[in-house]
């Protein structure tokens, strides 16, 4: 025979088994700070070139949705290096993607993918490189 | 993420009247499938599909060019197999299967089929005005695709196609 407080005491472990699974909570302005010190580091790694402004251009982007500065971090300036900065900010910015759901962080985050991509494809070209290596630029373990 | 590279080459070409009444029909689907469209789709599902007849048409469209600009448009009709199969494998993920691809330019969205039937004075500007079109897609896309993974997967494809932009406007002498 089945009590009722066995009823409710199976109930209630439905309930704790059923819940939504842990998942670690996003915090939207730690994951902005992390895409504007990605993008900072490459434009502190910038030559004087032409290219360097839309790399400025995509940090005020950012410092105005992260809200606050920090650190700005330095670099040697160099093509190779700007190159690489970019690379891993790209990679920073797809991965915000996958954490940031609201279409005001979308929106944005897609601004900044399109504008990175074509800045890697474009240092590529000044190195004399293939500016193009890969059908989906920005995967983690990805050229 | 890896796809099979489709050769369109062996694809008819069918210009004639025919063709003219089908573009006609061409424009009509591409109502369905211009930018504007792709991400109004207010399902999951129904927006990929709209990516991958895009990806696809595309693909179609720099085969028929192919000749014209081998070491770009050869790469750049790979890429878009390869991200209609990754597509494909998120259209997977949500419980749908992968339709009837295009066949012949008739089928073809309005950038793809302006590509594919350009003449070769055209050619650059045109894939430069079908990559515009791209971007533009999945960066409408991006906001309204829920699932982490197919949202990740997407935005690759917008780098690709601003990256495929890019070696398009520079050869094309386009800032």
């Amino acid at each position: 025979m089945v009590t009722r407080r066995a009823l409710l005491g199976a109930g209630t472990l439905l309930l704790v088994g059923c819940g939504p699974p842990d998942e670690p909570e996003v915090n939207a302005a730690n994951v902005w700070g992390e895409q504007l010190r990605a993008s900072q580091a490459a434009l502190a790694a910038y030559p004087s070139i032409s290219l360097r402004s839309a790399a400025a251009k995509r940090v005020r982007q950012l410092e105005s949705q992260a809200g606050a500065t920090g650190t700005v971090p330095t670099a040697t300036r160099s093509l190779q290096t700007a190159l690489e900065a970019e690379r891993v900010a790209l990679q920073t910015h797809v991965a915000a993607v996958g954490l940031l759901e609201d279409r005001a962080s979308r929106e944005l985050l897609a601004s900044l993918i399109a504008g990175t991509a074509e800045a890697v494809s474009a240092l590529r070209a000044e190195l004399g490189e293939p500016p193009i290596v890969d059908a989906f630029p920005g995967q983690r373990n990805r050229p | 993420m890896n796809g099979r590279d489709e050769s369109s080459a062996a694809e008819p070409r069918r210009f004639g009247r025919r063709a003219a009444l089908a573009s006609a029909g061409a424009a009509a689907a591409a109502v369905a499938l211009n930018p504007g469209s792709a991400f109004a789709a207010s399902d999951e599902g129904g927006l990929l599909l709209g990516l991958w007849r895009r990806e696809k048409g595309l693909a179609i469209a720099y085969g028929q060019q192919v000749h014209t600009q081998p070491e770009l448009f050869g790469p750049a009709r790979r890429h878009a197999n390869d991200h209609a199969a990754a597509i494909a494998t998120a259209l997977a993920a949500v419980g749908l299967g992968t339709p009837k691809p295009p066949w012949t330019t008739n089928d073809l969205d309005v950038a793809a089929h302006r590509l594919a039937t350009s003449r070769p004075a055209d050619v650059l500007a045109n894939a430069v005005l079908v990559e515009e079109d791209m971007v533009d897609v999945y960066k409408g896309a991006l906001p309204a695709l829920p699932d982490a993974k197919i949202v990740m997967t997407a935005a690759t494809i917008l780098a690709s196609h601003a990256q495929h932009l890019f070696v398009l406007r520079r050869a094309a002498q386009v800032t």
